[in-house]
């Protein structure tokens, strides 16, 4: 819950540029709460449930996303009155695939030790159904500053919920932040054990389920929805 | 809607930028990259010996490790150099011809020789370096490595635990024979006084089976090598 209301006031924290009218300001916050991609949405729940197990992947993946998510949304912003419609699903996977591939590369030159984690992962951006899932929705159809906007947002509320998951799993999975020790030994001698199925993938839905439990309990606008 | 024309030409066109994009990309990085991969390989071949000062890695890795290239026959081969072998395209040679790498560890009176291993886990590849002590037969540390393993089960191979196992377990038995060391099904199995058998990971019998394969199958190779050595 605690969290929830830091996503908030990060929100509202917003540079109030001139750039940044109400309406492209709603693009960035939308998907923090009201329109979350994971929580609301129900999109990229399985790369959700892949990284989570540690703080680390899941903040690298949330900046590959961020990335691949805001210069596809761009570019086919850009290029939208181009593509012929018949394969423009095409065209948006190939613009997809290269930034992945070009973030893959990029991990693989300056973080090595990260990009062997996260390689597989990485690929699965691609089928990420939020990426595309943004491109169909909104930058077929919006000019290139709202596009670009609109995937920070996505890419940062889909990144909130990644490391919200992360948190809670590595926390209690292995008693550790960011692979430091949080929990104190103290704590193992007096018979605290780390939580297996943290480990696993079914532990991520049920954070993902009390998120979304938590999160409609404070929000009204989302209980007509679905 | 756009006429079929447009649309090939726009595809052929589309295509071929994305294209150029990223063959620049990967080519301006490659150097950086092949930097780090060397740098991971010098890792975890003294990883498997000693622990490793990243700091001082390159130095440490010029100071201690020899490179020697052999065949299946034990017979050192002069020209190859060790570490540039890729040793999974090596494996699809035929067993004679194979070019076998081995890195010699030298400290004081202390020497160690450093094994590279390749074989299959669940989802891709799996790797290895194990160091055997002078006696060729005592293992003297390993340092595992994988693609694609489960993180939380076939992963944990690249742990401490499970790698601290193979610390003082036996290549050969009593008379001379090839024997190698199996991974056990399950965890909590115990080992003690079993120089042929590790523990293993509950939940992770492909990737555990795997390196027993690795090993087996692997090591074979030299063999020749160690009972020439010992001679």
């Amino acid at each position: 819950m605690s969290t929830e209301t830091a996503v908030k006031a990060a929100a509202s924290a917003e540079p109030k540029e001139p750039l940044f009218s109400k309406k492209n300001r709603k693009l960035i916050t939308d998907p923090f709460n009201d329109n979350n991609p994971i929580t609301v949405q129900v999109l990229g729940v399985c790369s959700a449930l892949a990284v989570t197990t540690q703080m680390k992947p899941a903040f690298v993946m949330t900046l590959s996303v961020i990335f691949v998510i805001s210069f596809s949304n761009l570019i086919i912003s850009l290029i939208r009155n181009t593509i012929p419609s018949r394969i423009r699903m095409i065209v948006q996977i190939t613009v997809i695939a290269l930034l992945v591939t070009m973030v893959d590369q990029v991990l693989k030159a300056f973080v090595y030790d990260v990009s062997r984690e996260l390689s597989v992962y990485i690929g699965l951006i691609i089928t990420n159904c939020i990426v595309m899932g943004r491109l169909e929705a909104f930058a077929m159809g919006n000019k290139p500053m709202p596009s670009l906007l609109d995937g920070i947002g996505n890419g940062i509320g889909y990144g909130a919920i990644l490391l919200v998951v992360a948190f809670f799993r590595e926390l209690f999975g292995a008693g550790t932040l960011f692979g430091v020790q949080i929990i104190p030994q103290f704590m193992y001698d007096l018979g605290y054990e780390n939580n297996g199925i943290m480990l696993t993938s079914a532990a991520a839905m049920f954070i993902i389920g009390v998120l979304i439990w938590v999160q409609r309990s404070f929000n009204e606008k989302l209980v007509d929805v679905s | 809607m756009h006429s079929n024309r447009y649309t090939f030409i726009y595809a052929v066109v589309f295509t071929t930028i994305l294209a150029v994009v990223l063959a620049v990309t990967a080519t301006s990085l490659a150097p950086r990259q092949a930097a780090n991969e060397a740098r991971a390989k010098k890792q975890a071949i003294l990883g498997s010996v000693m622990e490793v000062n990243n700091e001082t890695l390159e130095t440490d890795y010029e100071k201690y490790i020899q490179e020697l290239v052999i065949k299946n026959d034990g017979n050192e081969v002069a020209e190859a150099a060790a570490f540039d072998i890729d040793i999974t395209k090596e494996s699809k040679k035929a067993e004679d011809e194979r070019l076998l790498p081995i890195y010699v560890f030298e400290n004081g009176g202390e020497k160690k020789y450093i094994v590279p291993m390749q074989g299959s886990g669940l989802w891709g590849p799996i790797s290895a370096y194990l160091a055997i002590e002078d006696d060729l037969n005592t293992i003297s540390g390993v340092v595992f490595d994988h693609v694609s393993e489960t993180p939380g089960l076939g992963a944990e191979i690249t742990t401490d635990v499970f790698q601290g196992q193979y610390a003082g377990k036996k290549l050969f038995d009593g008379t001379g024979g090839f024997t190698s060391i199996k991974v056990l099904k399950g965890t909590g199995n115990d080992v003690t006084g079993k120089p042929h058998e590790v523990d293993g990971l509950a939940g992770a019998t492909i990737t555990a089976n795997g390196v027993t394969d690795m090993f087996s199958d692997e090591l074979r190779y030299y063999t020749a090598f160690f009972k020439k050595l010992a001679s």
